[in-house]
């Protein structure tokens, strides 16, 4: 955190207590009991920055005006029978679902739309910093990549510049070169015309010893030479990326549905294993059969999204929805979900990738036998399992043990 | 002989004739590097008669192998590859879908198998398993340990089923006239010829085999009495038949039954041509209750004795303390003779027979074994001749044995044929007198001897109709085919005993549009009920009111399809009075002893069983537990006869007797009675072409040979005529292809009770040489897997290996690649002879990735595709194995497969893989591999990794025993037993710490992760 943020933070905390401070000292709202009121009676359906059943609360006091809230809070079915068109519009707009009214007095109310208010500011802060600390993290993260403390790119420019130059320099140099050559031959021989290979003839002292070089090489050896270091070249290149051919890393394929692990991992906390039900099991996490989409979605149908009818419409026609697979290891690999999941403990998103922030899922990783490798190099295995007790008597020689020091990168382990 | 090939058993092994005579062929490639035929251009071992048109080697035409081009053309070549690669490397990533169900079912986990608890039936034989099914599809069978009905033991036929039912030559809908037909059209059809038959009271005949499921029993009777007025009747019958039992048991006891034999109980038992650790009546239990004294364990010296009489060398005679070969025809005079032997001791009237005795006083020894143990012995015989079975039934009667190990009060339902019956209902037949003939999933045609007169006889019948899964020999000649589901689709009900009672469950929805057969005959009684509900209330009828544990007949339902058998208490079992006249029954038997020229006896092999599964090719891939011979059946006989008659291995000989007549390749087998041919059944299909595209073509048919005497079907025939008829042909033998280079040095260990006795300490064993390394050794201190073999245990069945095959996704290969050692099988069964090849010992041990220690395959792989794991295991990483074969090369077990095709996709490798139906029994937990990639036994490292994970899950630790193997979980006698040998209570642990546990090939110190326990036998008869 630079200073600039951390100075900025503190006058916003020092702004918040003031505000706070002068309005509890006006002996109305207090963002305490509201937040009481606020977690008991509202947080079923409402969220400060976010949508859980009814709209997203943040900045509501700046949206509206204080009294239309109170009013709509105490009874919003009262004021939409009267038809007021700003209470009409958001009960329509959230699929007619009935607010229930509350009893509540006018300073409850206000002490809930402090909190709300301070829940805003608090919300406000964090992304204000979190910018600023991306803010300053890609600095230090170019400043990594650096040549004596001057970044890759400046030295690049620099470099360009200067190769620029240099070449400008050898052409006026060479143009001054033979300009002062055919000088002295005019000089030298006056009248007469200069043959066509005057300048072959002149440089000899100076290309000479070069051509002769070349000469004296025998032109097999010099083929023979280049290919080597040709293929010297594309040997190391193709060495360096042959454990990458085929690679899916990055693949991301238009879906039939645009199913969104944001939204559903993210945002509504579903748990990854509520609907990838065989990875505690087998080797399969499974793709969700439609009857598991079906346990929400029989509900939810998202504003009548096209995409949650597809669903809906598969089941109801029994057509399975052709799902195209991200991760597909080769045929010679086994893989368990189990062993990595129940055994070794890692998270999805070990592999998978922050999941729960991304709205469109590709392979993350590039899954090659490399990448596993390291991987088992430097995990350790969790000797809490009775299994290493029961089975392995050497664990207690040991304070921690890596996958690979128990076998885990033996070929058998993954390849039978 | 060196002294190097002197076993620490003193004992010289030889796994083929080729071997024991050295034979020039087998020497040469013995110590070759592969041992295994390139493409013919660059091996110069390839035999002239095989150059011929092979099918596979067309891919490497002389023309692909001429790679000399000029400067041009190369630099053409090799522009267009590289373009045509970076092209093709420009293609779009194809895009994958990932489709969910619309409402996935409760108890379906993606990734996580689910059992269901069914019963195998294949006629009335079969036992309890689990079917393991993967997002609905059934996968593989195992056994269910619960259920007494088998008891978690399964075999090799039980473990291919699953793959009848991705079988891309079942029938896909009815047919009519072999046009398809919707199923209301066919019932149409079939009531008004049915109800015109009923008016004028023509004959209808059910013919079946087997049934003994209770519910269908009902459906079959209430179809008759739909058709009241007809003369209705059901026939059960067997391919390979024991009706001569209940018929001996009906004359001698009053009781018309299969009875229970009890093994377990039988101190001394004599097998008497029956195969009954194979393929007689219940195999898979019979195996279970014979190793129980059979395993011997630290000083533990009680053992059963077992002593053989047959013809062929069979499964159970291999196992044997004592075998002793004889030709059909002197059945009776030996079963006479060893009555009167026992009749002296017992102080009972002797019978009339002349005086007969065998090789080393065989009978008088086993008849005082027999009297020593009276009421701990048995006495089985596999004959289907009444008279050979009320003599049996007459020993059982002195020895006491009656109500002890013959159990005639709970008799087995899993053989109810009537030979008698289904011999009237031909002549009826040829008579003219049937009016309908309604057979259901039997194929009489191809399976009875009179097959051919029986097919001639449908032309005049008004209604033929097949429930036949395929057009098969019969439903080819039937008017209608109503297909039945494949027992994997259906439920159904079974009672294989008395007291026991089970349930098969669907687990898939019918892949085609076939119906269960109980339903289609309540179609046809005008019931409209699902079979299901018939199902549902028999039992709510009949086996709810015996029970007193669930008070609902809801939660009785809930438990029995949950734990897929229901048993009650045992009838008490008794003695019962003896009332045939066994002088008559011997003079019967005797007259019937007609020695005559040559005879020829045939078999089941474990596999292939009747032919009904012909079409399986794991079936016919698996090699013969004793030839080791696959893809064909071929002319047993005993080398010395052989040699006699101036034949050799693979020639062709013309095998004729009355009217039918068959050529088929030799096959000179140790242990096959000399004056005889061991013929095996099941082969020779001749079905629609669609519907075989495995089977048909394969061997010859030997059904025809049979007879049918005293009305009941023998399985033997004397006065054969032989000829040489010059031709070749050659069998995919594939025991001497995984020679141990050499290295005959203890491979094999062997004991007997007796050695026990006299030293507990070493059992005459003495370890070979002691273990030194330079390599650092490992350190294990997590898991250490590891496995224990038990050679007394292994018959030899090779469930294991159709069981392995089914786990790993083990390619088919095709006779051809066989006949060049490409097998693909990851468990392979070894069988060792010993002693005199008329009449050798035998041993058969289960050899598959030792895991070893100090793997020479892991130190010479360029690639470090294979690499050692912290738990013991050999890794072989499929897709970084560039294919050089040096660790082929390196293994001193010989037990890694290499890739020579992409079994997977080729049209050249037509069996289960390269289509998407047979594709549904792959395992999706374990790659398929493709073409040059090196591969092997994996310990089910991929079952390792689940139950490690499960116990990881449940917060617990790994228990003993969680863990099975494919093979170990197959084999009915319990031989394998995995688990971690670093847990010092396990069960593996205890078996490596036996004072007789060895490593195969211990002295060249791979410290491999499998321990055998020696086989020990029992040579009473040797003692003094």
């Amino acid at each position: 955190m630079t200073l600039s943020t951390k100075l900025s933070s503190l006058f916003i905390i020092l702004l918040l207590i003031f505000q706070v401070t002068s309005k509890s000292s006006a002996g109305h709202p207090d963002p305490v009991e509201g937040q009481q009121i606020f977690q008991s009676e509202c947080s079923l359906c409402h969220a400060v920055g976010s949508e859980v059943l009814g709209p997203d609360l943040a900045a509501v006091t700046e949206r509206r005006d204080e009294d239309w809230l109170i009013s709509f809070i105490r009874n919003s079915q009262a004021m939409i029978r009267e038809g007021d068109e700003q209470a009409v519009e958001i009960f329509e707009e959230y699929n007619r679902m009935v607010m229930p009214a509350v009893d509540f007095s006018d300073d409850e109310i206000r002490s809930v739309l402090a909190y709300i208010e301070e829940e805003t500011e608090a919300m406000r802060e964090i992304v204000a910093e979190e910018t600023a600390e991306n803010g300053s993290k890609a600095a230090p993260a170019e400043a990594d990549q650096d040549v004596f403390g001057v970044s890759y790119d400046t030295v690049t420019v620099l470099l360009s510049i200067l190769l620029a130059l240099l070449i400008v320099l050898l052409l006026v140099l060479i143009r001054v070169h033979v300009s002062v050559r055919r000088m002295l031959w005019d000089k030298m021989h006056p009248g007469e015309p200069r043959p066509e290979n005057w300048i072959t003839v002149q440089n000899r002292e100076f290309i000479a010893p070069l051509i002769g070089f070349f000469r004296l090489l025998n032109p097999t050896f010099a083929v023979l030479g280049g290919v080597l270091v040709v293929t010297i070249v594309v040997i190391v290149i193709l060495y360096d990326t042959a454990p990458y051919v085929g690679s899916m890393e990055g693949y991301t394929p238009e879906q039939p549905i645009p199913f969104d692990h944001q939204l559903h991992a993210g945002t509504h906390e579903i748990d990854c294993q509520y609907c990838h039900t065989g990875v505690e099991f087998g080797k399969n996490a499974n793709m969700p059969s439609l009857n598991i989409c079906m346990n929400c979605h029989s509900g939810i149908r998202g504003n009548d999204s096209p995409d949650i009818q597809k669903v809906v419409d598969a089941y109801q026609n029994d057509e399975p929805i052709e799902w195209i697979r991200r991760h597909s290891l080769a045929d010679h690999v086994y893989f368990s979900h189990a062993q990595h999941v129940v055994a070794g403990n890692i998270e999805c998103q070990t592999c998978h990738g922050p999941v729960e922030e991304t709205p469109r899922l590709g392979q993350v990783q590039n899954m090659t036998m490399g990448w596993c490798i390291d991987c088992h190099r430097e995990t350790e295995v969790d000797l809490s399992n009775n299994y290493y007790h029961e089975s392995f008597d050497f664990h207690k020689d040991h304070e921690s043990l890596t996958v690979s020091q128990i076998g885990g990168i033996e070929c058998s382990k993954c390849h039978y | 002989m060196s002294k190097a090939d002197n076993n620490t058993s003193g004992k010289q092994y030889w796994k083929g004739i080729e071997e024991y005579e050295k034979h020039p062929s087998f020497e040469k490639l013995k110590s070759k590097e592969f041992a295994e035929e390139l493409p013919k251009k660059y091996n110069k071992l390839t035999h002239k008669e095989y150059e011929k048109d092979l099918p596979v080697e067309k891919v490497f035409d002389e023309k692909t192998f001429d790679l000399s081009s000029d400067r041009r053309s190369f630099l053409k070549y090799f522009g267009l590859s590289v373009s045509a690669a970076t092209l093709a490397a420009c293609t779009e990533t194809p895009v994958r879908k990932a489709i969910p169900y619309v409402i996935q079912p409760e108890q379906i986990r993606l990734g996580i198998a689910n059992y269901y608890a069914s019963t195998l039936a294949d006629g009335g034989e079969g036992y309890s398993i689990l079917v393991k099914t993967r997002e609905g599809r059934p996968i593989k069978i195992e056994g269910n340990n619960e259920s007494p009905y088998g008891r978690g033991g399964t075999c090799a036929s039980g473990q291919a089923s699953v793959l009848n039912l991705y079988d891309k030559g079942r029938l896909r809908g009815p047919l009519i006239d072999g046009g398809s037909v919707s199923w209301s059209d066919l019932d149409s059809e079939v009531k008004s010829t049915l109800n015109e038959i009923q008016e004028r009271g023509g004959k209808i005949r059910i013919l079946s085999n087997t049934i003994n499921s209770p519910s269908t029993l009902q459906v079959v009777e209430q179809f008759k009495s739909r058709y009241e007025g007809a003369d209705v009747q059901h026939i059960a019958y067997d391919p390979v038949s024991v009706y001569a039992i209940r018929e001996a048991n009906r004359r001698s006891f009053d009781r018309e039954v299969l009875p229970s034999y009890n093994l377990e109980d039988a101190k001394m038992i004599v097998g008497f041509a029956a195969d009954f650790l194979g393929t007689w009546i219940s195999p898979v239990d019979f195996t279970k209750q014979y190793m129980k004294n059979r395993k011997i364990r630290g000083n533990e010296t009680d053992m059963s004795y077992h002593v053989q009489f047959e013809t062929n060398l069979s499964i159970t005679g291999s196992n044997a303390d004592r075998r002793v070969t004889l030709k059909p025809s002197q059945y009776g005079k030996a079963l006479t003779a060893l009555y009167n032997k026992i009749a002296a001791k017992a102080g009972v009237n002797r019978i009339d027979g002349e005086q007969f005795e065998l090789a080393g006083n065989t009978i008088e020894v086993t008849a005082g074994e027999l009297w020593k143990n009276r009421g701990k012995s048995l006495l089985l015989c596999g004959s289907n001749d009444v008279n050979h079975q009320i003599l049996v039934n007459g020993i059982n009667k002195m020895l006491g044995n009656i109500g002890k190990t013959v159990d005639l009060d709970n008799p087995s339902y899993q053989k109810a044929g009537n030979d008698a019956q289904v011999q009237s209902l031909i002549t009826e037949a040829e008579n003219g007198e049937v009016d309908a003939l309604l057979i259901l999933g039997a194929n009489p045609v191809y399976q009875h001897p009179a097959g051919t007169r029986l097919r001639e006889a449908m032309d005049n019948i008004a209604l033929t109709l097949s429930t036949a899964d395929r057009l098969d020999e019969t439903a080819q000649h039937t008017r209608f085919v109503a297909p039945d589901h494949h027992f994997l689709e259906a439920w159904n009900d079974f009672q294989p005993k008395s007291n026991v009672y089970t349930l098969s469950q669907p687990t898939i929805s019918p892949i085609f549009n076939t119906r269960n057969v109980s339903e289609s005959l309540l179609r046809w009684a005008d019931d409209d009920r699902e079979y299901y509900e018939v199902i549902r209330k028999n039992w709510e009828e009949n086996m709810f009111p015996r029970q007193d544990e669930k008070d609902r007949f809801d939660f009785f339902w809930v438990k029995v399809v949950h734990d897929g058998f229901f048993a009650v208490e045992k009838s008490e079992a008794s003695d019962h009075e003896f009332r045939a006249d066994i002088n008559e029954a011997a003079r019967g038997a005797l007259a019937g002893s007609n020695e005559n020229g040559l005879e020829i006896c045939l078999y089941e092999k474990a596999g292939l069983r009747d032919g009904k599964h012909a079409n399986n090719p794991w079936l016919q891939e698996l090699p013969d537990p004793i030839s080791k011979v696959c893809w064909d059946n071929y002319a047993c006989l005993s080398p010395k006869f052989a040699k006699e008659n101036n034949i050799k291995e693979e020639d062709v000989i013309r095998i004729e007797s009355g009217d039918y007549a068959v050529e088929l390749p030799v096959l000179l087998q140790p242990g096959q009675t000399y004056g005889t041919i061991g013929v095996a059944l099941g082969y020779g299909r001749e079905m629609d072409e669609q519907a075989a595209k495995v089977a048909n073509g394969i061997g010859k048919n030997v059904f025809p040979f049979a007879r049918v005497q005293d009305g009941t079907i023998r399985m033997d025939q004397s006065g054969i005529e032989i000829e040489n008829t010059g031709n070749h042909y050659r069998l995919a033998k594939t025991q001497t292809h995984h020679n141990l280079e050499g290295r005959n040095i203890d491979i094999l260990r062997e004991t007997t009770i007796q050695d026990i006795k006299k030293n507990p300490e070493t059992a005459g064993i003495e370890k070979p040489y002691p273990s030194h390394t330079l390599y650092k050794e490992w350190e294990y201190n997590g898991h250490h897997w590891g496995m224990g073999i038990d050679l007394s245990a292994c018959t030899g069945c090779g469930s294991c290996v159709i069981a392995c095959q089914a786990e790993n996704n083990v390619p088919v290969v095709g006779k051809e690649e066989v006949l060049r050692r490409r097998e693909m099988h990851w468990i392979r069964i070894d069988r060792y002879y010993s002693g005199d090849p008329e009449n050798p010992e035998v041993l058969t041990q289960p050899m598959l990735c030792q895991q070893c220690d100090q793997a020479p395959c892991e130190n010479v792989c360029p690639v470090l595709a294979i690499t050692h794991s912290s738990e013991g295991l050999n890794q072989q990483t499929y897709n970084r194995c560039v294919g050089t074969r040096y660790c082929a090369n390196n293994c001193p077990y010989k037990v890694r497969r290499f890739n020579w095709f992409n079994y997977v996709n080729s049209d050249k490798f037509d069996y289960n893989m390269n289509n998407q139906l047979g594709r549904m029994a792959l395992n999706p937990d374990v790659t398929v591999r493709s073409r040059g990639v090196m591969e092997k036994c994996t310990f089910c490292v991929q079952t390792i990794q689940e139950k490690k994970l499960n116990a990881k899950k449940e917060n617990r630790g790994l228990r003993d025993g969680e863990i099975k193997t494919a093979c170990q979980s197959a084999c009915p006698a319990d031989a394998i037993v995995f688990g971690d040998m670093n847990d010092e209570n396990s069960e593996v642990r205890k078996m490596m710490d036996e004072k007789r546990a060895y490593e195969v090939l211990e002295i060249i110190g791979v410290e491999s992760s499998i321990r055998y326990l020696p086989k020990v036998t029992n040579k009473k008869h040797e003692e003094a």
